[in-house]
């Protein structure tokens, strides 16, 4: 039952049961002329009467009018690309920062991490490693590895909030005024590899929670 | 349209002092604003580039000669492709085409890092905005491509010339281009590493990729130049060490060094500091073999001609390129420790170490062999040259050196190789060296280099397919699949690994190739109407000159019949062609009849239409061939190196447990 109420707002016509800003938000959003809807116009305008005006000259004419045109639609696109960021009011850092770096350069660092400890153990298989460096080698690859889960585990209750706060700015719906089962974690999308016993977030082709062992895959 | 483009040329320079205004502020300040705008100026520079360059393009196919540039490069009778290409046949459109590159590179190679990478992204966009606004300085202040003529247009244009109205001469300079632009997107990153202090390994990961692909246009670019040597201007090789050629090679090898040692910082951290040197010094001697090629300071068959502001302008800028990221380098260097020393001299690490040297070695040799005729006149008054035997004397043990190491690295161990692990790794390889030896001698090949040098190819050949057959055996039993899935698995696995191996394969089989010079024929002969002359086991026979003419040039063929040991292998045509614009400049077509072993290479210098007489010059060039097959397995292996990851994942997936039983 609370999941037919979740979804409702969404998919129905918005009026009667959504919360007064949202139907005023999403039409604009989506539905409404964008300005490059405009520029692809005035883009295919221009090629059109460039590809008119060129009637009668050889055809390589025409092909390097059109690509002269292109290339100024891309500069138009490009100056509003460089001074919609000064008139937009500023904006707040997005991406989460862990420790200096941002979430996607840990979750990077890691998956490399974890690939040179496969790279050693390849490595050691091929005898191109003695028994005593490989210990050390992937001793100190696992420890490393070991760091780099803690440190991303410990940020996650930060992360849930911006991923909330962010997801809430882009539906256009103004933070808990919407129906507060919406972001519960009864919610039905769950990101992938979500521990169904702990709730914990493991990577997404994880087959067993990092955290209780529970297996994840048996759930999906 | 002309003014138009000065314009835009002139509106790219603001935008890029912008970009680097903006990004730099907002930087500092920790403006994400300022930061964001400060990209979007970066891609309005290669928009904008982009329009400048279309302008210029149309200008050469719409025969727009009231441009000097494009009277001089360009006439009514080229073929449409030529026109085209001639925007970078010429000095100033070629800085210009440089600048287009940089600006498309640089604006993807920020698009993608944008997220990845985000704290070093405002100094990446500024450090390349940098490089751009010296370039575009220099064509707004000097070197103009869209200068126009001020009183009279001319009719028709002087005409590309003709030694570059080759398909060859068309791709070579814009991969060399492509190479040489790629290198300044791994020195911005360096340089942005630095200045913000993050100097973990992720810069290094940032580049590895697109070194990687810069590397390759590199290779291609030497190779195909090498192709062009050899088949247009007839003198029987494909490398004369001509300074032009050496541009080219120069970052090569610093490069290749680069791409080396990036292992070894990320297996053990350490040579931190050698790897940032080596991607300002790439990055440099890009530079520089701009400026030797574009200042005429050394003489070449393909330099642009002598001119001093540019000499300036470009001395002032290669001095600022060293003295800013050496500062760095030195201010950072309480960052750069390394986190371990070397153990063994007798390990992987040493091994890169020691083919960093001899890489860097052979760039400081060409650099001087090169540089040599400039110094001594500088220093004595007197030109003096270094000529291809100064090349070929040095180059030869370093090649060889560089091949041996090829082979010991992958079979040295990490930190410090036992012996018993020697013993394993080394027999067969060796065994197969001894093998390979023995069978040239008793071939009776009495050329050392040579001879050496078909050794080491067999022995790098075998820790080749050592390493390939082992891997596989090892991941045979730890997967439990068959071996040819887990061959596939294993290259795809390891790809930068195995790519490495085939890329290493291909470079054997161009030394294999190169070996072959050692045993060139080269005959010059004089064959009136009906004789006939030896030259190994060929004879060519002189059975005519004929004349023809198209739209754009009068050609001089010779007929040549050839026979092998008696046996007719056809009719040659060796040539010499006389464009209407460059007549005194007469193009040597080059007849060739190409097998696996060698090459029968006819070259027709003089003639006599009268009595139908000509001087031959006939070359065999063996196992030539073997060099282009080499430079194919080193595009293979580059490609599979720089494969994205998720690509043939069937073969990686360890498969279930009991699919093995069933």
């Amino acid at each position: 039952m609370a999941r037919k109420t979740t979804e409702k707002p969404r998919r129905t016509s918005p009026g009667a049961a959504a919360p007064p800003p949202a139907p005023a938000a999403l039409p604009a959003a989506e539905g409404g002329i964008r300005p490059w809807h405009l520029l692809m116009m005035a883009t295919a305008l221009a090629l059109a009467a460039g590809v008119f005006a060129t009637r009668g000259t050889s055809p390589v004419n025409a092909v390097a009018i059109a690509v002269a045109i292109g290339s100024v639609a891309w500069v138009a696109a490009a100056v509003a690309r460089t001074v919609a960021p000064l008139v937009a009011p500023e904006l707040g850092e997005q991406t989460e920062m862990v420790g200096g770096r941002t979430r996607a350069a840990l979750d990077r660092e890691k998956f490399l991490v974890l690939r040179s400890i496969k790279e050693v153990e390849f490595d050691r298989a091929m005898g191109k490693i003695s028994v005593g460096d490989f210990d050390e080698m992937e001793g100190r690859l696992r420890a490393r590895a070991a760091g780099l889960l803690r440190q991303l585990d410990a940020d996650r209750s930060g992360y849930r909030a911006l991923i909330e706060r962010e997801l809430s700015t882009r539906v256009g719906r103004v933070p808990h005024a919407g129906p507060p089962a919406a972001l519960s974690p009864a919610d039905p999308v769950v990101p992938l590899g979500t521990c169904p016993d702990c709730g914990v977030a493991n990577d997404a082709d994880a087959r067993f929670c990092k955290s209780c062992g529970a297996r994840i895959e048996a759930a999906r | 349209m002309a003014s138009l483009g000065s314009f835009l040329l002139m509106a790219t320079l603001v935008v890029s002092a912008y970009a680097i205004a903006a990004s730099v502020a907002g930087a500092r300040r920790g403006s994400r604003g300022l930061v964001e705008s400060g990209i979007g100026a970066f891609y309005l520079v290669a928009a904008l580039m982009t329009a400048a360059t279309s302008i210029i393009v149309h200008a050469f196919v719409t025969d727009d000669y009231s441009i000097k540039y494009v009277q001089r490069y360009s006439d009514l009778a080229q073929p449409l492709f030529y026109k085209i290409t001639s925007y970078w046949g010429g000095l100033d459109g070629s800085i210009m085409f440089w600048v287009f590159l940089l600006a498309l590179f640089g604006s993807l190679a920020v698009y993608v890092n944008r997220d990845r990478h985000r704290e070093l992204i405002p100094y990446v966009v500024a450090i390349i905005s940098a490089v751009q606004m010296f370039f575009l300085f220099m064509m707004i202040v000097h070197k103009n491509p869209f200068e126009t003529f001020l009183v009279q247009t001319p009719t028709d244009g002087r005409g590309l010339n003709p030694l570059l109205q080759n398909i060859y001469m068309v791709v070579h300079p814009p991969s060399l281009y492509i190479g040489f632009v790629g290198m300044t997107i791994p020195y911005a990153f360096g340089m942005a590493a630095l200045i913000t202090g993050h100097l973990d390994d992720s810069w290094l990961r940032a580049v590895r990729r697109w070194t990687m692909v810069s590397w390759l246009f590199l290779s291609l670019g030497l190779t195909l130049g090498m192709i062009w040597a050899y088949e247009e201007l007839g003198w029987g090789g494909y490398w004369g060490w001509d300074p032009v050629e050496n541009a080219g090679l120069l970052p090569w090898f610093t490069a290749s060094a680069f791409l080396h040692s990036v292992i070894v910082q990320e297996r053990r951290g350490m040579l931190k500091v050698w790897n940032v040197s080596l991607v300002i010094i790439t990055f440099f001697l890009t530079i520089f073999g701009t400026f030797m090629t574009r200042s005429g300071i050394v003489q070449s068959v393909h330099a642009f001609g002598e001119d001093r502001t540019l000499t300036w302008m470009f001395t002032v800028f290669m001095a600022a390129i060293l003295l800013f990221s050496f500062a760095w380098v030195i201010k950072r260097l309480p960052l750069l420790k390394p986190r371990y020393d070397l153990d063994s001299w007798v390990s992987r690490e040493a091994a890169f170490v020691a083919n960093n040297w001899i890489l860097l070695i052979a760039a400081m040799l060409v650099l001087f062999g090169t540089m040599f005729p400039t110094l001594s006149e500088a220093l004595t008054g007197n030109r003096l040259t270094v000529g291809p035997p100064f090349f070929n004397r040095w180059m030869a043990p370093i090649g060889l050196i560089l091949l041996l190491l090829t082979g010991v690295a992958p079979l040295l161990a990490w930190r410090r190789s036992t012996l018993a692990n020697l013993r394993d790794q080394f027999l067969w390889p060796v065994v197969v060296m001894v093998a390979v030896a023995v069978a040239v001698a008793a071939l009776g090949v009495r050329v050392w280099s040579a001879g050496i040098c078909f050794a080491l190819c067999g022995f790098v050949a075998a820790t080749i397919t050592q390493e390939f057959v082992r891997g596989a055996r090892v991941r045979k039993d730890a997967t439990g699949t068959d071996v040819l899935t887990a061959g596939i698995g294993l290259v795809m696995r390891e790809r930068r690994r195995y790519g490495g191996y085939v890329v290493h394969l291909g470079i054997v089989l161009m030394f294999f190739g190169f070996a072959g010079e050692a045993f060139k024929a080269d005959q010059q002969v004089l064959l009136r109407l009906g004789e006939e002359a030896t030259v190994r086991h060929y004879t060519v026979r002189n059975t005519g000159v004929k004349t023809s003419e198209d739209a754009q040039k009068q050609m001089v063929t010779g007929h040549i019949a050839v026979s092998e040991d008696g046996k007719s292998l056809g009719t040659m045509y060796p040539a010499r062609w006389f464009y209407r614009k460059h007549e005194e400049q007469p193009t040597t077509e080059v007849a060739i009849r190409r097998t696996v072993a060698e090459d029968l290479y006819l070259v027709m210098p003089a003639y006599d239409i009268s009595d139908q007489s000509m001087s031959l010059q006939v070359v065999v060039t063996p196992l030539v061939n073997w060099i282009w097959a080499g430079f194919g397995l080193l595009v293979l292996g580059t490609g599979l190196a720089l494969l994205p990851e998720r690509a043939f994942a069937f073969a990686l997936s360890r498969a279930p447990a009991e699919a093995s039983l069933s």
